[in-house]
């Protein structure tokens, strides 16, 4: 029974940790991985079109770029929740950061008014959109259909508008229709791994020491009683966990694209209300 | 084999088998502590990131607007205090202070239409928005480093090794509650609010 109280404990501690009173971001539809039109602001074509967008895209330099729309974000800021969406959705390339997140919330009834856009980008894209640029692409190509109410245009624009961007920052050819970018290269993170099979190993060589003294020393006499070593039960738990690694993506879908890379974002980018 | 041989065995064997049960959490330790300072700098860099916009957004609003010298000096002043703070706490209360003096000055610029006009204060307040987003996600990130190093270094039997080594509670990035929120501020009340506490 004491063993199983510090687990109880960690347990208690770790389960309300989960924030509550947040809108739950949406499964991803795998069959247009780069819209994710969850508030049905865009028609059908609308979503073909961009998504063919996406994945020339993703394909050519690797940037992940998810039109993301919502009904509602429940009582959480429009920015939190489109950054939120960036890393848990893990919209980029996990070594480069390389993700963008175009996020739309259509609810006007919460604290923060937040019917709006907000464009969140990860570390990398912010080289190319900056804070201003993305504003100013907003203001020029999104903000007076939106408006209006034409969410479809609007969003429209905007997704090629920041897709323009990305080509050019990637040096795209229209000519060629080739990147001058390099592909990015699959790097493995077997370091924990490693780490987990080593300290096994070493517990299990410990252990077999212990059991050999033991054996030695009960050598022609009966087992004493009581002399039970319970630790040993131990080897099985994980001493070193991931911290935090962030999920991201699904595997499988259509077309080549298996869902995002598992990218992050500090928070750049731009947004605007109306 | 000798027979005094066998205690002995046990004895090392015991203290192998305590130094293995406590080196992985002594070393989870370490890297937790790491990455709670690595978070802290994050918090710093993002701060001198808005630090460094805030010539530029005096001098355009300045522009429109040279005569609001309460305002401006309101953001001299906590400019110089977060150059002096030290440590997490006292970064904290000088970048909360920080972002009210800001918002004071944005709310100002809200009164000259020709400024809201212009395209560079646009660009500024886009870049000052982002600017404040990534310090919230800096502290959002920091905080989250160190509950999860303070749970570690606490729970047992982790708090005993940590009692051991040192691994002393951190304090959180606290932000005040409505930092984020657009202010109401009043600018025709006079505030005159030198205090002199540091």
């Amino acid at each position: 029974m004491k063993r199983i109280f510090p687990l109880l404990l960690i347990f208690i501690l770790i389960a309300p940790s989960a924030e509550a009173a947040r809108v739950d971001l949406p499964k991803l539809n795998p069959n247009h991985y780069f819209v994710q039109d969850n508030a049905e602001v865009l028609t059908s074509e609308t979503i073909n079109e961009l998504n063919e967008l996406g994945t020339h895209l993703e394909k050519g330099t690797s940037v992940e770029m998810l039109l993301l729309t919502m009904p509602s974000t429940g009582q959480e800021h429009r920015q939190d929740f489109a950054l939120r969406a960036l890393r848990e959705y893990g919209v980029g390339k996990k070594e480069k950061d390389n993700g963008i997140v175009i996020f739309f919330n259509n609810d006007n009834n919460n604290e923060f008014n937040n019917r709006g856009i907000d464009v969140q980008v990860g570390y990398e894209i912010e080289g190319y959109l900056n804070d201003a640029k993305i504003g100013k692409i907003i203001d020029d190509y999104a903000l007076e259909d939106a408006k209006r109410g034409d969410y479809d245009k609007a969003l429209k624009n905007l997704y090629k508008a920041l897709y323009e961007e990305s080509l050019n920052a990637y040096g795209y050819d229209e000519e060629t229709g080739e990147f001058t970018n390099e592909q990015p290269e699959e790097t493995s993170n077997d370091d924990e791994f490693y780490t987990f099979l080593f300290n096994t190993l070493v517990l299990v060589i410990v252990i077999a020491i212990l059991f050999y003294i033991i054996n030695k020393n009960n050598r022609g006499g009966p087992p004493r009683g009581g002399r039970r070593r319970p630790s040993y039960r131990r080897s099985g738990t994980p001493i070193f966990f991931p911290s935090g690694g962030s999920g991201g993506g699904f595997s499988g879908g259509s077309g080549g694209f298996g869902g995002f890379g598992g990218g992050s974002g500090g928070g750049g980018g731009a947004g605007r209300g109306f | 084999m000798k027979k005094f041989l066998v205690p002995i065995g046990v004895v090392l064997a015991v203290v192998i088998f305590l130094a293995m049960l406590i080196m992985p959490k002594y070393n989870s330790f370490v890297q937790l502590d790491e990455t709670v300072n690595q978070k802290e700098s994050q918090i710093e860099t993002q701060l001198q990131r808005r630090g460094d916009l805030i010539p530029n957004l005096v001098e355009t609003v300045k522009g429109y607007a040279s005569h609001e010298k309460e305002v401006f000096e309101d953001v001299a002043d906590a400019r110089a205090r977060l150059a002096g703070a030290e440590g997490v706490s006292e970064l904290s209360e000088a970048n909360d202070e920080m972002t009210g003096a800001l918002s004071r000055l944005l709310a100002v610029a809200e009164n000259y239409p020709d400024l809201k006009a212009s395209e560079q204060f646009t660009g500024l307040r886009d870049e000052l928005a982002g600017a404040e987003n990534r310090i919230a996600t800096a502290r959002k990130d920091y905080n989250e480093a160190v509950e999860e190093y303070n749970r570690q270094t606490r729970l047992f039997p982790g708090n005993i090794i940590a009692g051991v080594f040192n691994f002393e509670k951190k304090p959180y990035f606290e932000a005040s509650e409505d930092a984020k929120e657009v202010p109401g501020v009043d600018f025709n009340t006079n505030q005159e609010d030198n205090s002199g506490d540091e």
